[in-house]
C-alpha cells in the first residue's frame, strides 16, 4: 500500500485555498508551510500560457526525511503515510535539508521539525485531509496510489515535470494530470 | 505571542473570557502546531480537534459568493475550519465550498488586530479638533460611556449649528446608512459607480438591458449547449470565487471552448485554457467598435456571421431602415461605423491602433462570436469602470443582438458577476424579510464619488445620480453643502473610493470623525473616535443568499469579543444619546429579526406552478425554544435541522426543470406581448433616450450621439502620449493604472489577515518587458506614480500582462509614510484622483501612471509588517 496525492493541474487556478486550509489545520505560523502553492507562465507575450502546482509531502516510497532521521522519529505508517511522531524529534533538520522538495519545516521557537501526514488523523475518523476537502475546484485527491489511479486514470505524471526535482531521487507518491506545457523548461515563477 | 498570526494565547484567552459563564469549560483547545503533538499509543496521530462541534459561520462579504463555512468549537475556542461536506459531491448538485479568503475567516473574527474597546484619538476634543493630526495621532482608551457621550454632543452641536446636511456618510451608495442619522433627520450621502460602472446608468430604460446586466445570464446548465464562452474583463476565479468556477470546469471539460478580451491572461484563462485576446484598458469602445465592423465585412464577405433576423425582429437604430420613432436626428449605428458623421472608419484597421488587439485577431474574433455558433457573452464591468466608457454596455448588447446570443438554448449575453456569474435564473430558494422597518433621508444631497472629499473642502458639487440607493442617473444639478462631521458605518469607502490622498486632507478639516471598526482601518486610522463592532460571527444569526440554488444560515459563533458590540448596539446606544427611541429602528430583537428571515424563508414549489411555498417547518417547541413569536408553520426542512445544515440547497439535475431557465426568453418569444422598458420595447442600439441622459448630466462638454459612438477619454490610453495624439511621444505618465481585483481581499476586508497576506503577495502588476527596460526585476521595490499621488509595491514581473499596462490590486489598505508621502501600502486609490468620467462614473482602470525602481529602503513583505495591534491596557 501507499499513500499519496493526486494533483489536477488542468483544474487548479492557483488560489491555495488548499495551502490555508493546510495552515488552518495543523495551526500554522506565517512563513510556515506544509502545501505551498506556485504560478508559472510558458511563453512571452502575447503568447504565453500558465499552470499552477500545489506541492506537499509527496509520502515517497524511499523517504530520505526518514533514512536520514537519527532518532525514529519519522516512520511509515501501514497504509504508506510518512509520518513523524514530534516527540522524538531533536531538531537537528536532517530531514529538513535532505528532503528534495523542501517539504519538513523547522520551527525555531519550539526547536523540532513537522511535516504533513496527509490528515492522517481525519482519514483514520473516515475523512480527507483538510486540503482535498477544501479545494473549490476539486483538483486535490489523496488516498491509496492503486485506487486513485483506477480513478483517475493511467496517463498521470508521477511527478517529472519541470518544477519539481527528478522522482528517481525518492519515488514520490504523487500522481498528477498535467498540461502540456507543464514539461517546458522555460517556465518562470508568476509570484502575483 | 505571535504578532503576525492569530493571537493564540489572545483569542483563547478572550474566547475563554467570553464563555466565562459556561461552567467547567477551559481554554485548552488546540494551540499552533500542536495536531503534531497529538499521537494514539502507538505514536500515530491522531485528530487534535476530535470531540470539536461545527457551527456554520458567516462568511458575508461583497465578494459576492457567500459560501459554505463551518468552524469548530472546542473547549471555548474555535480551532478549525471547513467548508460544505453536508452531502456527496458533484457537477450537478455540488457542495458549496468556499474559496482562500474564507478559510482564513478566522484571523478576521480573532485577529491579534482586532481592536479591543473604544478608542479617541488623544489630541482630538471638542473645543479643538487638532484635525491635522488625524492619521499621526496618538491613541487612548475610553469607557463606551465616554465614547457614546461624545459622540451624542458632537452630533448635537454639528446639527445645531450647521444642520443634518453637515453630516456626511461615505460608502458606494450611503443614501440610506446611518440608522441613527436617518431617525434624526438625514445626513448627506455620496453615490460612487464603483463596481458596476457604466452599467448603471439607467440602461433598462434606455437601451433595454437591465441594470448591471443582471438576471439575463442563462442557467449554469445552459453552458454545456454552448461552442463558445466568452469571458469580456472577467475573472471569475478571483471575482466570483465559490461554485462559479467549478460549473465553467465542467464546461471546459464538456468541451465547450473559452475565449479571454482582457488586459492579463488570468487565473480563469489558465482554468479554462482560454484563447486570450489581450486589450489596453479602456480601450473597449473601439475594440468592439472594431469587432461590429469587422462583423458587418465578413458577413458580406462569408455570409452567416450577422443575425440579421434578430437584428430585425429585436432591435431598432442598427441601420437606416430600422429607425427608432423618437429619434431626433436620422443616424444610425451602421452608418457611423462607415464613417459617415465623422469621417472616420471605424474598421478593425482603426480599432486596432487604439485597442492594442491585432487585427487578424480581431476578424478572428468577429468569426467567433458570429451566428451560426452559439456563445455565451459574458462580462464582468471593469471595462465599465473608465474615463471615457459610457457606451460599452450598448455596444455590447450590440455584439450579443448581431450574433443573435440571446434568449435561445447556448447563447446568453450577460455578466458575470458574484455568484450567479453563469448561473442566472430567479432564485429557486430565498430567505424572509427580518422585520425591521425601512428608514429615510431627509437629506436628499448625494455627492458623486470623486467629487466627494473635493466637495468637502470646496463646499460644491453637482447630483448626478444615486445608482445604488436611489433611482439611478439624473439630470446634472449644481449642489452646495458644509460638511462638519464624516461617518463611517460599515463601509470603507476612504479606502475604497476615489481620490484618497484628498480625502486625508477633508478629513483632516473636519470637527469630528466617527468610525466602527475591527481593526484599525483606513477609516478608524483618520478618525477621531473608533468603536469596536463585532464580526457577524458574534450576532445572533443570519442569512445570507447565494447562487440561485443555496440560502445560507449562519449562527452565532463566539460572544462578542473584548468590549466590542453589535451595530444594532452600537446605534440604539448613538439613539438614545441624541434622544431618539432606538425602538422606532429596531422594534424586535436581533434574535426575532433572525427567526423572521428564517420563516419567512421559501422555497420553489416541486410542482410546474411556479410557486413559492415555505422552506422551514416552525412548531411550537420552536418558538418556545428561541424564544420569538411567531407562527408554526409546514416547510421541507425543520427549523433546527435548517440551522445545523447550515440552510438550504436545491438539489438540482441536467435537465431538470429549472435548467430551461433563458435570459430574455419571453420576449424572444413575443416581443410584442412581452417588450422590453425601452421607448421601442426593444434593443435600442441607436437611442434617443440614452442620448437625451447623458446629455442632460452636464458634467463635460461633449454631445453624446445615440449610437454607441467612440469617446477620446479625459484619462486614458490617448493621454499616456505627450500630445495625446496615438503613437506620439510619450508624455509624463506613459502607463495605463489599472486595478484588478484581487484573491488576498474581498475589496479592503481580510487585507489584514495574515495566512492571506503571506498566500497573496500583493505586488504590483508589470509586464516584464516594461519592467525589463527599466531595471526592474521581481521582487524588487518600484514606486509608482500619478499627478495624484505614489505608492509603493514589489514587483510581479509578467509575460501575461499586456505591455504599457500597470495593475495596482484592488483594496489593499493604505500605509502613508508621512516623511516621504509615499503610500506603502500599494492602496489603489491613494493614485486615483477626482477624474469623474462624462456621465459621472468613476474611472479606476485607465488612469495614467508612471514607475521606476525605488532606490529608497526596500519593502518587507507586506505578511512581516503593518500589524496593526493596539494595546492601550
Amino acid at each position: 500500500m501507499a499513500f499519496g496525492f493526486y494533483f489536477d493541474m488542468t483544474r487548479c487556478i492557483g488560489c491555495r485555498a488548499c495551502q490555508v486550509a493546510c495552515k488552518d489545520k495543523n495551526r500554522l505560523e506565517v512563513g510556515t508551510l506544509y502545501r505551498n502553492v506556485k504560478s508559472y507562465t510558458v511563453g512571452t507575450f502575447p503568447n504565453v500560457k500558465s499552470y499552477s502546482y500545489s506541492g506537499s509531502c509527496n509520502h515517497c516510497e524511499n523517504p530520505i526525511c526518514l533514512a536520514n532521521c537519527p532518532t525514529g522519529a519519522i516512520s511509515k505508517a501501514e497504509d504508506g503515510t510518512v509520518v513523524q511522531d514530534q516527540n522524538k524529534c531533536i531538531g537537528c533538520r536532517m530531514c529538513v535539508m535532505s528532503c528534495p522538495y523542501g517539504h519538513p519545516q523547522y520551527f525555531p521557537e519550539k526547536g523540532v521539525s513537522g511535516k504533513c501526514d496527509g490528515c492522517y488523523g481525519l482519514r483514520a475518523d473516515g475523512g480527507q485531509p483538510a486540503c482535498v476537502a477544501g479545494c473549490p475546484n476539486r483538483a486535490l485527491d489523496a488516498g491509496d496510489v492503486d485506487e486513485l489511479r483506477k480513478k483517475y486514470g493511467n496517463d498521470l505524471d508521477k511527478g517529472t515535470i519541470v518544477v519539481l526535482p527528478s522522482p528517481d531521487l525518492t519515488q514520490p507518491n504523487l500522481l498528477v494530470k498535467t498540461k502540456d506545457l507543464a514539461f517546458d523548461s522555460s517556465a518562470v515563477e508568476l509570484t502575483w | 505571542m505571535s504578532t503576525n498570526n492569530i493571537s493564540r494565547r489572545g483569542f483563547l484567552g478572550a474566547s475563554a473570557a467570553v464563555m466565562a459563564g459556561v461552567a467547567g469549560l477551559a481554554a485548552t483547545g488546540c494551540s499552533a502546531e500542536s495536531s503534531l503533538e497529538a499521537t494514539d499509543a502507538k505514536g500515530m496521530p491522531v485528530d487534535p480537534a476530535k470531540g470539536g462541534e461545527w457551527t456554520s459561520a458567516a462568511c458575508w462579504h461583497n465578494c459576492g459568493g457567500r459560501c459554505m463555512n463551518k468552524v469548530m468549537v472546542k473547549d471555548g475556542a474555535v480551532i478549525r475550519q471547513k467548508t460544505d461536506d453536508t452531502h456527496e459531491d458533484s457537477f450537478d448538485y455540488p457542495q458549496q465550498r468556499g474559496c482562500v479568503r474564507g478559510k482564513a475567516q478566522q484571523q478576521q473574527c480573532f485577529g491579534a488586530d482586532r481592536l479591543k474597546y473604544p478608542i479617541k484619538r488623544k489630541t482630538w476634543s471638542p473645543e479643538n479638533p487638532n484635525g491635522e493630526m488625524r492619521g499621526k495621532d496618538e491613541w487612548e482608551r475610553i469607557s463606551w460611556d465616554e465614547a457614546i457621550s461624545y459622540i451624542g454632543n458632537q452630533f448635537k452641536t454639528i446639527k445645531e449649528k450647521y444642520g443634518n446636511q453637515a453630516f456626511l456618510l461615505g460608502s458606494y451608495g450611503s443614501r440610506l446608512a446611518f440608522a441613527p442619522l436617518l431617525a434624526w433627520g438625514g445626513h448627506t450621502s455620496t453615490a460612487d459607480t464603483t463596481s458596476h460602472g457604466a452599467y448603471l446608468l439607467n440602461t433598462a430604460d434606455t437601451i433595454g438591458i437591465p441594470r448591471t446586466d443582471a438576471g439575463v445570464c442563462n442557467d449554469r446548465t445552459d453552458m454545456l449547449n454552448a461552442d463558445t464562452i466568452v469571458f469580456y474583463a472577467s475573472n471569475p476565479a478571483w471575482s466570483a470565487a465559490g461554485t462559479p468556477s467549478y460549473h465553467y470546469i465542467r464546461a471546459k471539460e464538456a468541451g465547450v471552448k473559452f475565449i479571454t478580451v482582457d488586459p492579463i491572461y488570468t487565473a480563469s484563462a489558465q482554468m479554462l485554457d482560454a484563447e486570450w485576446i489581450p486589450i489596453r484598458t479602456g480601450t473597449d469602445t473601439a475594440f468592439l467598435l472594431g469587432v461590429a465592423s469587422e462583423m458587418i465585412r465578413l458577413d458580406k464577405a462569408e455570409g452567416d456571421i450577422v443575425d440579421w433576423e434578430f437584428l430585425d425582429k429585436y432591435t431598432v437604430g442598427f441601420d437606416a431602415d430600422h429607425k427608432p420613432e423618437d429619434l431626433k436626428e436620422d443616424v444610425n449605428f451602421a452608418d457611423y461605423l462607415e464613417g459617415k458623421y465623422d469621417g472616420v472608419k471605424h474598421d478593425a484597421e482603426w480599432a486596432s491602433t487604439i485597442c492594442g488587439v491585432p487585427v487578424e485577431k480581431i476578424t478572428w474574433f468577429a468569426r467567433e462570436i458570429g451566428k451560426k455558433k452559439n456563445v455565451w457573452l459574458l462580462h464582468n464591468f471593469a471595462a465599465a469602470r473608465c474615463d471615457a466608457c459610457e457606451n460599452v454596455p450598448q455596444l455590447f448588447m450590440t455584439l450579443g443582438a448581431m450574433g443573435g446570443h440571446m434568449g435561445k438554448p447556448g447563447n446568453c449575453t450577460a455578466n458575470n458577476y458574484h455568484a450567479n456569474a453563469g448561473n442566472g435564473g430567479p432564485a429557486l430558494v430565498k430567505g424572509g424579510s427580518s422585520g425591521y422597518p425601512s428608514q429615510k433621508n431627509e437629506i436628499d444631497g448625494v455627492i458623486p464619488g470623486p467629487q466627494v472629499w473635493e466637495a468637502c473642502l470646496t463646499g460644491k458639487y453637482r447630483m448626478v445620480g444615486d445608482w445604488y440607493s436611489g433611482k439611478g442617473s439624473q439630470a446634472g444639478e449644481d449642489r452646495t453643502c458644509d460638511i462638519h462631521c464624516i461617518i463611517h458605518d460599515e463601509n470603507a469607502y476612504l479606502q475604497t473610493g476615489p481620490n484618497m490622498k484628498r480625502g486625508i486632507e477633508a478629513h483632516r478639516k473636519m470637527d469630528f470623525v466617527l468610525a466602527k471598526a475591527q481593526f484599525m482601518t483606513t477609516q478608524a486610522m483618520y478618525s477621531d473616535i473608533v468603536l469596536p463592532v463585532t464580526t457577524q460571527w458574534e450576532v445572533p444569526g443570519g442569512l445570507s443568499a447565494s447562487n440561485r440554488e443555496f440560502l445560507f444560515c449562519f449562527s452565532q459563533v463566539t460572544e462578542p469579543l473584548f468590549e466590542a458590540k453589535t451595530d444594532v448596539e452600537i446605534n440604539s446606544l448613538i439613539m438614545e444619546a441624541i434622544g431618539v427611541d432606538p425602538k422606532t429602528v429596531y422594534p424586535i430583537s436581533p434574535k426575532q429579526a433572525f427567526f423572521n428571515s428564517i420563516a419567512g424563508a421559501t422555497v420553489i414549489a416541486d410542482d410546474d406552478s411556479g410557486k413559492y411555498v415555505p422552506l422551514v417547518t416552525v412548531t411550537e417547541a420552536d418558538l418556545k425554544e428561541w424564544g420569538v413569536e411567531g407562527k408554526t408553520q409546514t416547510g421541507r426542512v425543520g427549523l433546527n435541522e435548517f440551522v445545523s445544515n447550515g440552510g438550504y440547497q436545491v438539489e438540482r439535475k441536467k435537465d431538470d426543470k429549472y435548467s430551461s431557465f433563458l435570459g430574455y426568453a419571453s420576449f424572444i418569444k413575443d416581443p410584442e406581448k412581452n417588450p422590453l422598458k425601452t421607448k421601442s420595447g426593444k434593443f435600442e442600439i441607436t437611442c434617443q433616450a440614452k442620448a437625451d441622459l447623458f446629455n442632460s448630466i452636464g458634467l463635460c462638454d461633449h454631445t453624446y450621439a445615440p449610437y454607441p459612438e467612440y469617446l477620446v477619454p479625459g484619462t486614458g490610453y490617448e493621454t499616456t502620449f505627450k500630445d495625446g495624439k496615438i503613437g506620439g511621444e510619450k508624455g509624463e505618465y506613459p502607463y495605463l493604472l489599472f486595478n484588478p481585483h484581487y484573491f488576498r481581499r474581498s475589496h479592503s476586508v481580510f487585507d489584514n489577515c495574515p495566512w492571506l497576506r503571506e498566500a497573496w503577495a500583493n505586488p504590483v502588476f508589470l509586464n516584464a518587458s516594461d519592467a525589463k527596460e527599466k531595471g526592474i526585476e521581481d521582487g524588487d521595490t518600484v514606486r509608482v506614480w500619478t499627478k495624484y499621488g505614489e505608492v509603493l509595491r514589489k514587483a510581479c514581473c509578467m509575460e501575461n500582462l499586456m505591455p504599457g499596462e500597470v495593475g495596482i490590486p484592488h483594496g489593499s489598505w493604505v500605509r502613508l509614510n508621512e516623511k516621504t508621502g509615499i503610500d506603502e501600502g500599494g492602496a489603489d486609490n491613494y493614485l486615483t484622483g477626482n477624474n469623474i468620467s462624462g456621465c459621472g462614473v468613476t474611472s479606476y482602470n485607465n488612469n495614467n501612471c508612471n514607475f521606476e525602481k525605488y532606490d529608497g529602503p526596500a519593502l518587507e513583505d507586506d505578511c512581516y509588517t503593518d500589524a496593526r495591534i493596539l494595546n492601550l491596557g
